[in-house]
């Protein structure tokens, strides 16, 4: 049994210190609360304080400029001149003006007098009205309406400002009234008129004076100066509400429409030597051309630069910068990503400074071949058209020939049909079918009529594989595969690091998939005509001439001729001479004669490459080419023999690689004309938050990375897929005590 | 052991008011224990000693002469709450100061989490799940849950322990109750909180929550593992199973409770017993469906084509 203490406990305990304690804390947790709902929360106070500070030093130096510049203006005899006539025009007006002026006080004064008895009196004849109007019996009316009659009757004194007073009834009051109205506003416009010269005279020295300064005038600048100083803390917000754009962030950037450019090196306060992140925020907007067409009270400021807009707790909330926030604020170096969420179509984008980035950007993804590989939405749509063009003449053709053999039928069974009536009617449902086929026809040409547009302008990035025989060395090809820019440091082609058996496996099938066709026999031309053609046709627009530093031309190669098969694309296969003698045709393709004879659908007639036709001659043809031909550096001899390339086992094997590699993204290749592209779309791949991607068995070391807090426990280095590898950094390195794991890492 | 998995986990702001109950829990346990040993140390003296129990009316410290029997609300009850109110009040300011609400990315319909965690109160409900199904485990069970609880001033016949803290005057009760609620309840809504990981698999603390993590886990059910294939058949052996279930562990429960309460199993009627019986039983069936699926991978016993068990 315990210690039985004297008092009962229940009563005598003291909790004096318990509250005192208690007291204390919820005192300094309600100062806490406070602080952190007035400061904490609201960081933009602050930049609001010092933007005051900041801004009115700015200020008062500026107008300290902004007054010399002035001072030396009101030098100039021009303006001279002007401030003169207003002067002048001011002095003359000025004995008339306060004439009227005083007119029109005193009118004032008498309209007052008048004013104050008259009101009075109308607002109670107006009541009695009312009730005139409403009132539901006749009686009433006519009682009321007396009253009023009589009211009106009524004289009353106004007692004038000079002193006199006049008796009026309520007709003469009203009378009164407006008679010195009417007076007051004729003597107004009667003081437009003689001010009129003097206005336009000042308006004139204020034009000059805008005209000539180039910043803003003394007393623009005080304006601000008195905008600035009278500011108090408050959000700023831009609430764009069809659009869903809330953007506050204006609250911190306070200088972005200031008409003055201010500078981070401006908002830094005296002593500080390099820009605070005060002075960063308070910084202009570049361009401010940009400004003007996209109003930023329509856009917002993060449909162009992401961000969270309506953050205001913390800088990185404001910029979107945290783990929730799926849109962060583009990197300065990448701000003109968001020109793109409207302007994707534009080719060019520009204004001033701006839109340079973009434009090379949207310039080399065209121009280096991006396309062949990956998708992207607007670009290259030839080929994804022509295939549904393709689908539709198949469907319509496929229903024609329903169509027909109904038809055939019909009319079969009208033959044998037992009335005429009858025969007639299954022969007239005949014909509408016939007819209707004919619409079809018609539909069909349509179609075909688009698709010969679209083969002209389908366009792949590499050159035909189908034509290797006819235009290369074939030991040179393994050559070319093994490492393209050894070759032509400026080709779009990637080094794709096959291995040996790769090289020959491809290089088989490339070579034996190719036409066959005898190549047209050329007579030699003459070299140097050939090189002043070169030189002057604009073939080095494209093409250069030259290795290393004699290089000249362009560096957008292309490959030269004239197709040599033509390809059908609703059957899938080149057509040969065999396939026009069958229907009688000579073996003649060109824009003019582009219908295969088979389906007689469009055919694929050039080869898809951006070369434009020069309008060469066929003499001036040969010149070129003879002249180009000179100037090989490299005898043929010289590769190493290739003769691998005609065993018929490795062609299913290449033709796997092939396909691996995705080669016909970029090149026509027998056999693989239906082929996708083989790289992800990237039309949306800056859209991915990091945290979207799979890196499968490596997600824990990519989301821990190797930075701060790298993995280092040996087990959970286990886990990788490859072993533990080069993950971790040197502290990692020193802290792993390596004598105890057995794992095979080489540092 | 992945330190940094169990802090992820215990720092995540759903969590923290489980990881700010836990201890709070423990603490209560402990302070009621601790009443009912004193008390319990106590009645065993009075009830040797009939002259101390003249003198003793209070139950916790020994009645004297001079201290009042019985105390007024205002001030002494009132202080020590109004303590306590001041308490929560500041542990609600320094909170509210400190955590923010969990905001995460706008909600994209097309991207579930994983896992998908149910608010920590139903957690035990989502845990259920993996031993019953929707139906049981979501609908019949948390309903019998409630009846229950409403059920058991009817059924406790048991005049002793209000009051006071006791644990030898109501020991079934208590017993009954702090195995329902701490062990089922409570350590279900651990398992969930902190156990199950991405795509609700078992995880033990310091293991890191790998979503490439793959498992080996075939579940058969009961009539599979015996080679019964029609519905019918598969009806009626469940039925039998668990009709086999409620009267074996009704006898057994029955032998038990007559040998150790011998005093309640008199007193009680016969509806009141065979409720308690029902209610009980029901609730051991779920430690024992745990063990099933845990051990043997065995999901279901009764398959029915309205019902699973």
């Amino acid at each position: 049994m315990p210690e039985l203490p004297e008092n009962d406990p229940v009563v005598s305990k003291s909790y004096a210190l318990h509250y005192a304690v208690a007291m204390v804390l919820l005192i300094a947790s309600l100062f806490w609360a406070l602080w952190d709902e007035g400061w904490a929360q609201r960081p933009w106070i602050a930049y609001q304080k010092q933007w005051k500070e900041r801004y009115g030093a700015f200020l008062k130096t500026a107008k300290s400029k902004s007054a010399r510049s002035v001072s030396d203006l009101e030098k100039d005899s021009d303006y001279q001149k002007l401030e003169q006539a207003a002067r002048q025009a001011d002095a003359e007006a000025k004995p008339h003006r306060d004439a009227l002026q005083k007119q029109i006080i005193d009118l004032n004064a008498k309209i007052l007098a008048v004013q104050n008895v008259f009101t009075d009196k109308r607002a109670y004849a107006n009541a009695i009205t009312y009730e005139i109007e409403t009132d539901p019996s006749a009686s009433g009316k006519k009682s009321k309406q007396k009253d009023l009659d009589e009211y009106k009757k009524k004289v009353w004194t106004v007692e004038y400002p000079d002193g006199h007073k006049e008796k009026y009834d309520f007709r003469q009051l009203e009378e009164k009234y407006n008679e010195l109205k009417d007076e007051r506003t004729k003597v107004s416009a009667e003081l437009a008129d003689v001010l009129k010269p003097v206005t336009e005279a000042n308006n004139k020295v204020t034009e000059y004076v805008s005209a000539h300064l180039v910043d803003l005038t003394p007393s623009q600048i005080e304006g601000l100066q008195k905008k600035t100083s009278e500011w108090d803390p408050t959000i700023q917000q831009i609430n764009v509400a069809e659009a869903n754009i809330v953007d506050r962030c204006e609250s911190c950037h306070m200088g972005i429409r200031e008409p003055l450019k201010l500078t981070a090196a401006s908002m830094t306060p005296k002593g500080q030597k390099r820009p605070d992140e005060y002075a960063q925020a308070f910084v202009s907007h570049p361009e401010p051309e940009l400004l003007k067409i996209h109003d930023p009270d329509k856009f917002g400021c993060s449909p162009c630069h992401q961000g969270n807009g309506r953050a205001t707790t913390s800088v990185e909330k404001g910029h979107g910068n945290y783990e929730h926030w799926l849109w962060p604020l583009f990197p300065k170096q990448n701000t003109e990503a968001g020109c793109q969420t409207c302007h994707a179509a534009d080719m060019v984008l520009v204004s001033g400074d701006v839109g340079w980035n973009i434009s090379e950007g949207k310039d080399l993804f065209r121009q280096r071949g991006c396309l062949g590989c990956h998708r992207y939405e607007g670009y290259d749509k030839e080929p994804e058209d022509l295939n549904s063009v393709g689908q539709q003449i198949k469907q319509l053709e496929t229903e024609k020939a329903q169509n027909s053999k109904q038809a055939a039928e019909l009319m079969k069974q009208a033959d044998t049909a037992q009335s005429n009536e009858e025969a007639n009617r299954l022969n007239d449902k005949a014909i509408a079918l016939k007819v209707s086929n004919s619409k079809i026809d018609g539909h069909i040409q349509q179609l075909d009529f688009q698709s010969h547009s679209l083969l002209q302008d389908v366009k792949k990035v590499g050159p035909n594989l189908k034509d290797v025989r006819l235009k290369l060395n074939r030991n040179w090809i393994p050559v070319w595969l093994k490492k393209p820019t050894d070759f032509r440091p400026t080709t779009k082609m990637p080094n794709f690091r096959l291995s040996d058996q790769q090289i020959r496996a491809i290089s088989a099938y490339i070579w034996q998939s190719g036409f066959k066709d005898p190549l047209p026999k050329q007579n030699p031309g003459n070299a140097e005509h050939g090189k002043e053609l070169f030189e002057t046709r604009g073939c080095m627009a494209c093409h250069s001439i030259g290795e290393g530093d004699q290089m000249q031309g362009g560096t957008f190669a292309a490959n030269l001729t004239q197709r040599t098969r033509p390809y059908c694309p609703l059957e899938k296969k080149d057509i040969g001479p065999e396939d026009y003698a069958k229907k009688g045709l000579p073996y003649v393709f060109d824009l003019e004669h582009s219908q295969c004879p088979n389906d007689g659908h469009e055919l694929q007639v050039q080869n898809m490459t951006v070369m434009p036709s020069l309008r060469l001659s066929v003499p001036d043809a040969q010149d070129i080419a003879t002249y180009l031909i000179s100037q090989k550096q490299q005898e043929p001899s010289s590769y190493p023999d290739a003769a691998f390339m005609e065993d018929p086992n490795l062609r299913e094997e290449g033709k796997k690689w092939v396909r691996h590699f995705g080669c016909a993204g970029c090149h026509e290749i027998s056999g693989f004309a239906d082929e996708g592209r083989i790289g992800t779309e990237l039309t949306a791949e800056g859209s991915k938050p990091i945290e979207r991607l799979d890196f499968a068995l490596y997600t824990e070391p990519a989301q821990r990375g190797t930075g701060k807090d790298p993995i280092t426990n040996p087990e959970d280095l286990q886990r990788l897929p490859e072993g533990p590898s080069q993950m971790f950094t040197t502290r990692a390195r020193s802290s792993l005590k390596l004598k105890s794991c057995a794992c095979p890492i080489h540092i | 052991m992945d330190w940094r998995q169990l802090w992820d986990i215990a720092s995540a702001p759903d969590n923290v008011p489980i990881v700010g109950l836990m201890p709070l829990l423990a603490f209560y346990i402990y302070l009621g224990w601790k009443q009912a040993r004193a008390t319990d140390a106590l009645i065993g003296e009075l009830e040797t000693s009939p002259a101390m129990a003249k003198t003793h009316h209070r139950k916790t410290w020994p009645f004297r002469p001079g201290w009042q029997k019985e105390v007024h609300v205002w001030p002494f009850l009132l202080r020590i709450e109004f303590l306590a109110a001041i308490i929560v009040t500041i542990v609600l300011m320094i909170w509210s100061i400190t955590l923010n609400a969990p905001l995460e990315e706008p909600a994209n319909p097309n991207l579930t989490m994983n896992p998908a965690k149910a608010p920590w109160y139903f957690l035990g409900l989502q845990e259920m799940l993996v031993y019953f199904d929707p139906w049981i485990a979501g609908v019949v069970m948390p309903t019998l849950i409630i009846i229950g609880l409403m059920v058991i001033p009817y059924i406790d016949t048991n005049p002793l322990g209000s009051g006071y803290y006791t644990w030898k005057q109501r020991k079934f009760a208590i017993g009954t109750f702090l195995f329902g609620f701490i062990i089922l309840w409570v350590a279900m809504i651990i398992i969930g909180t902190f156990i199950r990981g991405p795509g609700w698999q078992w995880f033990w603390p310091g293991q890191t929550w790998d979503h490439n993590r793959l498992i080996y886990e075939v579940n058969r059910d009961l009539p599979d593992l015996f080679g019964i294939t029609s519905n019918l058949a598969k009806a009626i052996f469940g039925a039998v199973i668990v009709g086999g279930y409620y009267l074996l562990g009704g006898f057994i429960l029955h032998a038990l409770f007559r040998r150790y309460n011998p005093k309640d199993y008199q007193r009680m009627s016969l509806l009141q017993y065979s409720i308690m019986m029902f209610f009980l039983l029901t609730m051991v069936a779920l430690p024992l469906k745990m063990l099933l699926r845990l051990a043997w991978h065995i999901k279901y016993v009764w398959i029915t084509p309205w019902f699973n068990v």
